[in-house]
């Protein structure tokens, strides 16, 4: 999956600091290629379109939009993309449902941004990872 | 009539003695033209007087001394005669006297003919009488029979009809005409006919009388009930002449007693078969009648009820406890009680009773008794009551819970909105935090000076300790209700370091935190409760002493191993504050659910009682001390193991590499519950086997390696069902489908590493 140019990360997240911030550390971080941020789930599309990203790091709890019907969606017309949604929420229901629309993982943004860039690694080899706050939905009630 | 025979007897008389003068005349003349003339006359006086004498004249002495003299003037005439020689006249005088006499025979043959004729007039005239009398009585007799409605036969001596009456026509539909002469026992079918045939060879053999009821029959077949008397009769001179049978009918009263005895047999029946003891008693306490349930309970025969004394059948404590209702029954009054006796058979029972006076005319000939045994009602009234009552308790109970539950649901509420507003906090320090930890991060890569690094460290400080806060506060947020224990506890010092900041923040200004939590302890129960509760004793701590006029204002959590009762491994978490302490009063009562000393509003709205129902839930307990020198809330909860909150894992899971997606997902669930896993083909030392179909002989190869080993099959049930020698493995396989969700997945995962108990659980190095 990965390329010999690094891993193309693409970031949508309505927080316009993060985004810059991220896109600042991914920039610089090894083996990863950063391919923009947005707040804009139409220009997210435009951007997988073109740029063709490896990760998709998608924030959950953005206004007016369906950040799970994206998700299907990417699931549906890019499976090369692996979709890793980065939110400040741990609800068990948001993990269960990101599984089941085609995430890869699931982080909670109180990871440190190495153990995110690592994770973003992970999901682009094929695996489906959880944060360490995420994987107290696995030990919830069955 | 007698005066006509009599004159025409004097007018015989007069013509006999007439023709007796005219015969003497011609004889005279024809004998003795010469002689006296006195013979004839005086024959015919001596004929006269004697015919009189004969017949009893009245003139009797005049005529015999006529007679006399004529005698002697006859026999003069014959004497003179004789000596005259004049035989002619003696003859003539004989013949004189031969003539009379015959005439005096004649006279008197014809009166004692006529005597005699007279005296068989008188009798056939008395028997004419008698005749007319008797047919005057056979008259009457017969219209006395005819008006007779019993029905009258009569018979001879062989059986031979010779009377039969209109009531025996009524009777038995034959008629007189039909039955006269004719041998009565022929009518009878058998074995009536020889019944009737035994009662008349019975009275034929000397017996006089004769009696009986049998079952007649009529003429038309029906049945005729008869009560039937015989007598033999007798002729005046006493000989046996017939038979009279007098037959009444008893159709009617058979029928009728045939009623009164099927009604008194369904009588008995029904009352027999009633569970009650019924019973009839007379003005004099005596027994009249029983039903079998009164003889049975009683054990004696009705035969010995029947006329025995209440008070010699009923034990002397049951008498005694139903005697005044007695006596009100037998004084007129209906009577209905209901008390506990003992039966005969030792058995206590609830008995309710009714005395029912029977009265006629005013007078009290006895009463009925009408005994129920109500023993199983009333328990069943008992059990009911014990019911109504637990059930009033239950409601009360389930009221004060109701009320409890809705205390905690206004409770729950002000949770919920404290957790959301601690998750929207916490969501948006997480957005910031992470931005400002992305720049700290570039700034730490270029080279600062000294005084910028110095700087860039607290900065990162801060950072991290925005960063606790962040974390406790989602750790606050977290849905108590949704969120199980997991195969890991808590650990303790690590807990700390979390939810420090966020404790502290929630004390009050000026009281302090102080945290001794030693390394390595951990608790078995999940980290979110166990920051909820602890939260919730801080902040009680905190509050206690605010404004408290104490020295030191501190608030002070720690926590040391220690051993329950059963030498099971546990924690000691203690929270104590330096406060003025509790009053004994509020002390006592401070876990109660509705007890506060606060102002609502000020906390966080879980009372103590909820506090100590999270650590009850999770085996723990808490109790309270108070003092002058603070309040101390102690905490014990069960340790948890080593290895769960360690990161070795306790057991290890094979996810077969021809999984896809499904063991992509299944591997990292598998890890968060703590399992190691292997992905790839290699299964001998799993526990837990991950895999898409397999036959069924390697599914059970598997199984067959321990009795805890477990599989999830991604695939339909039909592919893989494992069948043969393995009861009870169909248990251990979990088929999740193809594609399973990730829900689905999740529970099939936890519930085959939960199966492994905490005997078996071992930790593996992968």
């Amino acid at each position: 999956m990965e390329t010999r140019d690094g891993i193309r990360v693409l970031f949508v997240d309505d927080n316009d600091i993060l985004g810059a911030s991220m896109g600042r550390w991914m920039t610089d971080a090894v083996g990863m290629r950063w391919l923009g941020w947005t707040d804009d789930l139409a220009a997210a599309r435009r951007m997988l379109e073109t740029g063709r990203p490896d990760v998709l790091l998608l924030d959950i709890d953005m206004p007016r939009q369906d950040t799970f019907a994206f998700l299907r969606w990417v699931a549906e017309e890019h499976p090369d993309t692996r979709v890793l949604m980065l939110s400040g929420h741990m609800r068990q229901e948001y993990v269960e449902r990101a599984l089941d629309d085609g995430a890869s993982g699931y982080i909670v943004k109180d990871e440190s941004l190495p153990t995110i860039v690592e994770f973003v690694r992970r999901a682009a080899a094929g695996e489906v990872v959880l944060s360490s706050t995420a994987r107290s939905w696995v030990t919830g009630p069955v | 009539m007698a005066l006509a025979a009599g004159h025409r007897r004097s007018v015989l008389e007069a013509a006999a003695a007439l023709g007796a003068v005219a015969l003497a005349l011609a004889w005279e003349a024809l004998f003795r033209p010469g002689g006296a003339a006195w013979s004839p006359f005086l024959a015919v006086a001596v004929a006269v007087t004697l015919l009189a004498w004969w017949r009893g004249a009245r003139v009797a002495v005049p005529a015999l001394v006529a007679g006399w003299l004529g005698c002697t003037l006859l026999f003069a005439d014959v004497r003179r005669g004789i000596l005259q020689g004049d035989v002619r006249q003696s003859v003539g005088v004989l013949l004189h006297l031969v003539l009379v006499g015959l005439v005096v025979l004649l006279a008197e043959q014809k009166n004692r003919v006529l005597r005699r004729a007279r005296e068989a007039e008188a009798v056939l005239e008395h028997k004419r009488s008698r005749l007319a009398e008797a047919l005057e009585d056979a008259s009457r007799a017969a219209t006395i029979l005819s008006s007779v409605r019993e029905a009258i036969i009569v018979l001879d001596l062989n059986g031979l009809v010779t009377y039969w009456g209109q009531g025996a026509t009524d009777l038995f539909g034959w008629t007189t005409r039909e039955m006269l002469g004719r041998f009565l026992p022929d009518r009878y079918p058998e074995p009536v006919r020889e019944r009737v045939m035994a009662g008349l060879q019975q009275i034929a053999s000397g017996e006089l009388n004769w009696e009986g009821e049998f079952e007649d029959v009529h003429r038309d077949g029906s049945s005729v009930w008869i009560h039937a008397r015989a007598h033999r009769y007798s002729d005046a001179s006493g000989r046996p002449v017939g038979i009279i049978g007098v037959a009444y009918d008893l159709t009617a009263r058979k029928q009728a007693e045939e009623e009164a005895r099927a009604s008194a047999e369904t009588l008995r029946l029904v009352t027999d078969a009633l569970p009650a003891y019924i019973s009839y008693v007379g003005a004099d306490e005596r027994y009249r009648w029983a039903n079998k349930s009164f003889e049975e309970v009683h054990g004696v025969p009705r035969s010995r009820i029947v006329g025995s004394r209440v008070a010699e059948v009923l034990s002397p404590d049951i008498y005694a406890s139903v005697q005044p209702y007695i006596a009100r029954a037998l004084a007129g009054e209906p009577v209905r009680f209901e008390t506990s006796i003992t039966r005969p058979d030792g058995v206590p029972v609830v008995v309710q009773g009714t005395y029912l006076p029977d009265m006629e005319a005013g007078r009290v000939r006895g009463y009925f008794a009408l005994i129920l045994d109500v023993t199983e009602r009333y328990e069943a009234d008992q059990e009911l009551r014990r019911h109504r009552e637990h059930l009033e308790t239950l409601v009360i109970e389930r009221t004060a819970e109701v009320q409890e539950a809705h205390r905690r649901e206004r409770e729950h509420g002000r949770l919920a909105a404290i957790g959301t507003l601690a998750a929207g906090v916490g969501h948006d320090l997480a957005n910031l935090l992470l931005p400002v930890r992305v720049r700290l991060d570039t700034l730490a890569r270029i080279d600062l000076p000294p005084a910028a690094k110095d700087d860039l460290s607290q900065a990162r400080a801060g950072l991290e300790y925005l960063q606790r806060i962040s974390t406790g506060l989602r750790l606050m947020a977290a849905d108590a209700e949704r969120t199980g224990p997991g195969p890991a506890g808590t650990d303790l010092s690590e807990w700390w370091s979390e939810v420090e900041a966020v404790f502290r923040a929630g004390l009050p200004r000026g009281v302090g935190l102080k945290g001794r939590l030693g390394k390595g302890l951990a608790v078995a129960m999940p980290k979110h409760q166990l920051t909820q509760a602890v939260f919730n004793l801080v902040q009680n701590a905190g509050e206690a002493m605010d404004g408290a006029d104490v020295e030191r204002r501190l608030v002070t959590v720690r926590a040391a191993a220690g051993r329950a009762g059963g030498g099971a491994r546990t924690v000691e978490i203690e929270v104590a504050d330096t406060g003025p302490g509790m009053p004994p009063d509020v002390l006592a009562r401070c876990f109660e659910p509705y007890f506060s000393t606060k102002t609502r509003g000020i906390a966080t709205g879980m009372g103590l009682a909820m506090v100590r129902g999270i650590f009850e839930r999770w085996g723990g307990s808490i109790t309270a001390s108070s003092g002058a020198e603070g309040t101390t809330f102690r905490i014990v909860v069960p340790e948890a193991e080593p290895a769960a909150v360690g990161e070795r894992p306790i057991c290890l899971a094979a996810v077969s590499p021809a999984l896809g997606r499904p063991g992509d997902i299944a591997t990292v669930l598998l890890e968060a519950l703590g399992v190691a896993v292997r992905r790839g083909p290699e299964i001998a030392d799993a526990d837990v086997w991950v895999t898409e179909p397999v036959e069924r002989p390697r599914l059970a190869a598997f199984l067959a390696g321990g009795p805890r080993r477990r599989v999830v099959v991604c695939g339909p049930a039909a592919e893989s069902a494992p069948a043969g020698p393995f009861p009870g493995i169909e248990k251990r396989v979990a088929f999740v489908g193809a594609d399973p969700r990730a829900g689905e997945l999740r529970r099939a995962l936890s519930a085959a590493v939960g199966d492994l108990t905490e005997g078996e659980k071992r930790a593996v190095r992968v």
